[in-house]
């Protein structure tokens, strides 16, 4: 492989993570496929992998309907 | 204390507060951490997974459902507070009520589901079929409310798998006082009768009662060496039921 390939070799894969990085940082990728998240006036549902603490049953959203249901996303540190 | 913490004591069973760790803790130290600040001993739930995108950066913050599951507000616990409780306020209130677009002649169908009266819901929407009113919408109501009686009695089930016999079995006994006259159900009434009337089932409710008797204190203490103590004999006496289980995970839960 001679310089110039292994320079636009290089230089590709800078790219490459540039724009990988700019996505992330830019929170245009999304697994929820939103950037803003789930917005007011949509339907939230959800299938917990593992009973949550203290389930008492409750193993989805669904489970939930009939009530309100108040989401708190909290941390420990 | 958070005020969700707060919220989900004061409401009960008229409201579901999930609190969902978001900087990466274990379950079992989210848990543990919430013993020691006092916060356990509510209806909370409490996880480490997000059953949704929020969008927002920074904690707390918060996602509010209606009772239809839609997404009412969303935004930053403290300064959203007070909008939060009108709201849920709001939502408690309307619980029940028959949507707006709902035909007057089923109206009275949704009040009596709500109520828990399952065979007064069912018999008002037969009714309005025999009469020739809003028969689709009635039909479509009874298949729609047989549906979500399975359902409370399947939660009822889950709740009995989770070990918390007590809750469970005041549950159902209201449950079966509105659903007893409803054949469509029989079955599954029946089936979940039967566990209730088992010797399992009897097990359960000593060992929960055991173990609430354990934790006297320790929702606002936390657990300390003392409360483990008594945990685990728990456990040993009530070996084989779900709440020895419980017993012996919350043994773990020591805080200093």
């Amino acid at each position: 492989m001679n310089l110039s390939t292994k320079l636009t070799g290089g230089l590709g894969a800078c790219v490459g993570v540039a724009a990988l990085a700019s996505v992330t940082l830019s929170g245009a990728w999304h697994p929820s496929g939103s950037q803003d998240g789930i917005q007011v006036g949509e339907t939230a549902a959800y299938q917990f992998r593992s009973a949550p603490t203290n389930a008492r049953g409750i193993r989805n959203l669904e489970d939930l309907r009939g009530r309100p249901v108040l989401i708190d996303f909290w941390g420990t540190r | 204390m958070p005020s969700a913490v707060k919220l989900a004591k004061e409401y009960g069973d008229d409201l579901q507060v999930i609190l969902v760790e978001v900087q990466g803790a274990t379950a079992e130290d989210a848990e543990r951490f919430a013993w020691g600040k006092g916060w356990m001993g509510g209806p909370a739930i409490w996880t480490t997974e997000r059953p949704m995108n929020s969008g927002i950066n920074g904690i707390p913050h918060y996602v509010l459902l209606g009772n239809d599951g839609t997404v009412l507000s969303k935004g930053y616990s403290v300064a959203d507070k007070s909008k939060v409780e009108d709201l849920i306020e709001e939502q408690v209130k309307d619980a029940g009520d028959a949507p707006e677009d709902a035909p007057k002649s089923l109206r009275k169908a949704y009040e009596a589901f709500a109520e828990g009266d399952y065979e007064k819901a069912i018999a008002t929407c037969e009714k309005a079929i025999e009469k020739g009113d809003d028969a689709n919408a009635a039909q479509n109501l009874i298949d729609d409310f047989v549906l979500r009686m399975e359902r409370r009695m399947q939660f009822i089930g889950r709740m009995l798998d989770d070990g918390f016999a007590i809750e469970a079995q005041a549950r159902f006994e209201t449950f079966e006082d509105g659903a007893e006259d409803v054949p469509r159900v029989a079955d599954s009434l029946a089936t979940l009768r039967e566990r209730f009337e088992s010797d399992g089932f009897e097990a359960e409710l000593e060992a929960q009662e055991a173990l609430e008797k354990a934790l006297k204190g320790a929702y606002e203490d936390g657990i300390d060496e003392k409360t483990a103590k008594k945990l685990r004999k728990v456990a040993e006496d009530h070996a084989g039921t779900v709440n020895a289980g419980r017993a012996e995970h919350l043994a773990t839960m020591v805080t200093e």
